[in-house]
């Protein structure tokens, strides 16, 4: 892969491994749960993340990113869905954009795509995007953390750890982060082969 | 390197498309509320800013291979705040993150192009992952701060 493609995929893949292991310690209940009154679930949040990805990047050079058959306003409404058919959901929209993102290389980047009617480089629509998706998986692993409270597993250095961390020379990389993050997820998610 | 600061800025302080950034997370917060906590041992806004600054700083340490230990604080990663819950050590940490995101980005204006994707000698990290990584970062806790400031006391 291209270095700079490389670097927008690494991180892309640590936040998504950041958000598969804070849902992994919930149970459906727990993933409906919200933290105040009018506030979104973790099942509203991955519901509008994913929504978002499989809209932006199924067929995304050759087809406007806000997709006809998306309705973004849907994604905020709230439901009561499996922990299974949420991640169904979230494979769905992460395998567009990890097709999409792996399809790439360096040169295609100052091309552009379309996204509401507007051209994009798709270095920018990739930048927006994974802006967009840190934001929210921030919120996620917030939520997951309330929620959890005191049998929440660290998806980082833990508190105190510091020091050892430093003295390790840890690989801090996306790369390392994410590979850290799966090989202690409880339940990873199914994998689709469906981009639809 | 106009892209890569672009990419730093609008997701601490320039107007961007993604909505809210970090330093839009925090503006109008008081100390109180920064130093508001969800639970016992979850972070506040005032550690999250310290944090964020903290780790604009090591970007910065890595693209230029400064010695470790430059940092303004003592210690690492997170910082217990507030140590006054005043409006001036408030602003004093909130000036530690605007310093250490000029530092940055002056760092990464400097930046020869052709370096961006080398692994420093003694690195496991390129300087555009680096960068791209920061800004990610950034707004990883900007939507941690909304959500913290909806949920405490004003």
């Amino acid at each position: 892969m291209s270095p700079h493609v490389e670097a927008i995929a690494d991180e892309f893949t640590r936040y998504k491994a950041l958000g598969e292991a804070a849902i992994a310690q919930l149970d459906d209940e727990e993933l409906a749960l919200t933290a105040s009154d009018g506030g979104n679930s973790i099942i509203t949040i991955v519901w509008h993340l994913a929504g978002n990805l499989e809209s932006r990047f199924t067929d995304f050079r050759t087809s406007d990113g806000e997709k006809p058959w998306r309705d973004r306003d849907e994604e905020f409404e709230a439901r009561s869905v499996t922990k299974l058919a949420l991640l169904e959901k979230w494979d769905r929209g992460w395998h567009a954009l990890l097709t999409s993102i792996g399809e790439l290389s360096d040169a295609d980047l100052l091309q552009t795509v379309t996204i509401r009617r507007q051209q994009l480089r798709i270095d920018q629509a990739l930048q927006r995007s994974l802006a967009h998706t840190a934001y929210h998986i921030g919120q996620v692993v917030f939520l997951a953390k309330q929620i959890r409270s005191g049998g929440w597993r660290c998806l980082s250095i833990p508190l105190g750890g510091s020091a050892a961390h430093n003295a390790r020379g840890a690989d801090e990389s996306a790369k390392a982060h994410a590979r850290a993050l799966e090989s202690q997820s409880i339940q990873p998610p199914p994998t689709t082969t469906s981009s639809s | 390197m106009n892209e890569l600061l672009f990419l730093i800025d609008t997701a601490y302080n320039r107007v961007s498309w993604h909505g809210t950034n970090l330093r839009g997370s925090i503006r109008g917060v008081s100390p109180r509320q920064a130093a508001w906590r969800p639970g016992r041992g979850r972070h506040n806004i005032w550690e999250l800013v310290v944090h964020a600054a903290y780790w604009k700083y090591v970007a910065w340490r890595r693209l230029t291979s400064a010695t470790r230990g430059s940092f303004p604080l003592e210690g690492s990663n997170w910082f217990a705040r507030p140590r006054a819950a005043t409006l001036a050590a408030w602003r004093t940490d909130i000036a530690l993150l605007e310093q250490t995101h000029r530092t940055l980005r002056s760092a990464i204006a400097e930046l020869n192009p052709r370096d961006l994707d080398r692994k420093p000698a003694k690195g496991k990290t390129t300087g555009r992952a680096l960068v791209t990584g920061v800004a990610a970062h950034d707004l990883y806790h900007a939507g941690q701060i909304q959500l913290l400031k909806r949920l405490a006391p004003r």
